[in-house]
């Protein structure tokens, strides 16, 4: 038996999701949806699951996450709905409930958050809006965890006795003749697609083309309901969108009006406009917003998530040290060692210390998504972001590209358009990841001792600089199209639930160790091969004879114009590639010094302008394999990676060559 | 090399191949497999059993 | 009048949605109807977007988009 988990954004879904599943969740993939959605076994009941479909407000085909609910419910036929409403914004939840409802699946509606209707002086007449309806409806407060047993009892009830919603007709006036009409002219055409002739008729005259498509109409058959149509509009002095929102809405008002005492204005809702006095206010808004993200910063990458992190390295060094004695007590041959100590346990361990950062900051940014603060975040910033062609909010995600690009692009899961995300994921790479600080920290100290501040505070503003001017080249050439409208809910502030914030982190946690022990595990195993053997296999002396030193060699030349040919520099940009604090690492053990006399040894190999040319060049280049396996995951496509990888490296040589050729001149 | 190199080779060999076939798996999403534990559940069932 | 001309913290109601297209969609999808009672609440520290209240819950949108909703005087 499977569920479709529907509700409006900010109804309370996930938490109810979770509710439902505990953790005992999956993410599937479903034959015609592209989008994952999770599915998860309900608790206590063997075998029936349900499928959390992405937040949408209403049936039509505008949005992907309105297709994928869409196909998923169409075309999959899940045995009944789980429709979630928010009691304390029921016109515009009830709104998608009357569309579902004419789906014509057997459909519970939890009626979310009836603990803050209750503590408001409000009260919902549960037993006639159920009759109106005609769906059973059942109170809950999913944050509580109160009503959810008796919701899972009359769910499952419902779709065992095939318990149809009993009404089906929520028209009225010339809206409802030109329904019956058109319900009655296309009637063998839908039910050969099994969807209800009514609700194919009102999606019709709303001008939902795929469905109109599906139908396989003949020619007259679409003059005459595009007759009737026109019909309706004349009589109504109004068009047919406008037509069908408004004869929902007429329904949902009077429904409301017999059933609903709205609380006076709730405690909740006078809390959020205390807290957006001060967090939107005209003057502070920006500099809170700079400040907690600074403080995010701070603990993310400094005390919290780099102390974490560092202890971690640290048990992993000495894990490391106790395997690598322990193999060479029982006399394992020395290029195993090297396999199991350089490769596996360097390559994969270096990224594991990535965890508790990862983990850190993404608790930060379910506390602020799940607070409501996000969407004042993409409110405030909406204005600086449409001068390149984005919304406000693809903002966040580019902000936490500064602390890692991985975690980042995940983050532009929740932008509505795919223009957008696609947009913010091309440019997220531009903003300095964290990784990069070492290469930064080491070059400013050997070449600018005395202007590292200022070094480091160039770098980043090129970044952005950069992305910005990729913006707009973007979104003047290839993804013209109109930005997404900014059309966002504000909802109140609410705390999250401890419960949804621990199964996210558990969740990423978890994505990431399968990429340590998959990704990262192959890569330092051919890493290490490349540097351990020569062209003929045999195990090099040092590692200027290595393969990968080959590859250095060989595409040194390409360096040159940039003041940089020496085949170090370019082999260390090659394992900068895996991981950027590699770049580092590399040109140590390429120069044979360790970090105090490094400074030195790159003295040897860079002029300052050169340093400040690979600097530049190691700011935008390529991003690292992880980031480009998320971007080709998130995007479902290895030819936009490979397009991020190759207009990355294109951006990052012409930025290195004016910054150095600007600089011959200077000099 | 003594028997215990290769024995290292062989757990590294069969790790890299698990993690192969867990990426290509990853990546192909899934696949309505018999064993798996959703299997009640999965619409690939279902829509096998309505081809039938 | 039309909705960006609304000064901050007057009601007024929704007479139409003009316009076209998905952003007008979802407008008339969000509860934007005629007789609609909506509020202006602020505007955005960079003087837009604007937040409004209607149908008991607040929603942004850009001043360019709320010139295609039509409102009645406040007056």
């Amino acid at each position: 038996m499977i569920f479709a988990l529907v509700g409006n954004q900010n109804s309370g879904k996930t938490t109810l999701f979770n509710q439902l599943t505990g953790s005992n969740q999956h993410v599937g993939n479903f034959p015609g949806v592209t989008v994952e959605s999770k599915t998860g076994e309900i608790r206590g009941h063997k075998g029936v699951s349900v499928v959390d479909l992405p937040g949408i407000y209403s049936l039509s085909p505008y949005t992907s996450e309105e297709i994928v609910t869409r196909d998923f419910v169409m075309k999959q036929h899940p045995d009944g709905i789980i429709n979630i409403v928010d009691a304390t914004n029921i016109e515009r939840n009830l709104y998608l409930s009357i569309q579902l409802i004419e789906l014509n699946i057997p459909m519970v509606i939890a009626l979310n958050m009836m603990d803050e209707i209750r503590s408001n002086a409000g009260s919902i007449d549960i037993a006639l809006m159920q009759k109106e309806l005609g769906v059973p409806i059942v109170p809950i407060s999913a944050s509580k965890n109160e009503g959810i047993t008796e919701l899972i009892n009359v769910a499952v009830k419902t779709v065992e006795t095939r318990q149809y919603p009993k009404r089906q007709d929520f028209c009225t006036g010339a809206p409802h003749r030109t329904i019956h009409a058109i319900s009655h002219m296309i009637e063998d055409h839908a039910e050969l697609i099994r969807i209800p002739p009514k609700f194919v008729a009102t999606k019709i005259i709303e001008g939902d083309q795929p469905l109109l498509k599906a139908l396989q109409l003949t020619e007259t058959e679409i003059i005459s309901i595009e007759n009737s149509i026109k019909e309706m509009e004349n009589s109504l002095q109004t068009d047919r969108k406008a037509a069908i929102a408004d004869m929902r809405y007429l329904f949902i008002d009077r429904l409301c009006s017999e059933t609903v005492v709205k609380p006076l204005e709730s405690k909740q809702h006078i809390r959020t406009e205390k807290i957006d006095r001060i967090l939107t206010n005209k003057y502070l808004a920006i500099p809170i917003f700079l400040i907690m993200m600074g403080i995010i910063f701070w603990l993310t990458f400094g005390v919290i998530g780099g102390f974490l992190s560092d202890l971690l390295g640290n048990a992993i060094t000495g894990f490391s040290d106790i395997v690598k004695s322990g193999l060479e007590a029982v006399r394992v041959n020395a290029v195993m060692v090297s396999l199991i100590i350089d490769g596996v346990f360097a390559g994969v361990g270096s990224v594991l210390t990535f965890i508790p950062t990862i983990v850190v900051l993404f608790f930060f940014l379910s506390l602020m998504e799940d607070s409501g603060y996000i969407a004042r975040v993409a409110f405030v910033m909406d204005k600086l972001l449409r001068k390149i062609g984005l919304s406000g909010r693809s903002f966040v995600p580019m902000l936490i590209g500064f602390g890692c690009t991985v975690p980042a692009i995940m983050a532009t899961r929740t932008l509505p358009s795919e223009r957008d995300r696609k947009i913010t994921i091309f440019l997220t790479p531009f903003m300095s990841c964290s990784a990069k600080l070492p290469i930064y920290g080491m070059f400013t100290l050997a070449f600018f001792p005395n202007h590292r501040v200022w070094v480091m505070l160039f770098l980043y503003l090129l970044g952005i600089l950069l992305a910005i001017i990729s913006g707009l080249i973007f979104t003047k050439t290839v993804y013209r199209g109109n930005p997404a409208p900014f059309i966002m809910e504000l909802p109140n502030y609410r705390l999250p639930s401890v419960k949804s914030v621990a199964l996210l982190l558990w969740d990423k946690a978890k994505d990431f160790l399968t990429r340590a022990f998959t990704v990262i595990f192959i890569a330092s195993l051919i890493i290490w091969v490349l540097q351990t053997f020569d062209l003929r296999f045999n195990v090099v002396a040092g590692s200027a004879e290595s393969m990968l030193a080959g590859i250095g060699r060989f595409i040194a030349p390409v360096f040159q114009p940039l003041g940089f040919s020496d085949w170090k520099a370019s082999t260390a940009l090659i394992t900068g590639f895996m991981a950027k604090e590699a770049v580092i690492s590399t040109l140590a053990v390429l120069t044979g010094t360790n970090s105090s006399n490094l400074p030195q040894a790159l003295g040897q190999i860079f002029t300052p302008l050169a340093a400040l040319s690979y600097l530049v060049f190691t700011l935008i280049y390529s991003p690292c394999v992880a980031a480009i396996s998320t971007i080709r995951r998130e995007m479902h496509s290895s030819i936009a990676a490979l397009g991020v990888v190759l207009f990355q490296t294109a951006a990052a040589w012409l930025a290195a060559f004016v910054v150095y050729r600007l600089g011959l001149l200077l000099i | 090399m003594s028997i215990i190199d290769y024995l290292l080779i062989a757990v590294i060999i069969i790790l890299g191949i698990l993690a192969l076939r867990y990426m290509s798996r990853q990546r192909n999403g899934c696949q309505g497999c018999q064993h798996c534990q959703y299997y009640d559940g999965c619409n690939i069932k279902r829509k096998r059993e309505d081809d039938q | 009048m039309t909705l960006d001309q609304l000064e901050i913290g007057k009601k007024s109601k929704i007479i139409a949605v003009h316009g076209q297209g998905s952003l007008r969609d979802r407008l008339l999808d969000m509860g934007l109807t005629p007789r609609t009672e909506v509020i202006i609440r602020k505007t955005a520290p960079l003087g837009d977007p604007i937040e409004l209240t209607l149908r008991g819950y607040q929603l942004t949108l850009r001043l360019e988009d709320a010139k295609n909703i039509e409102i009645e005087d406040a007056s």
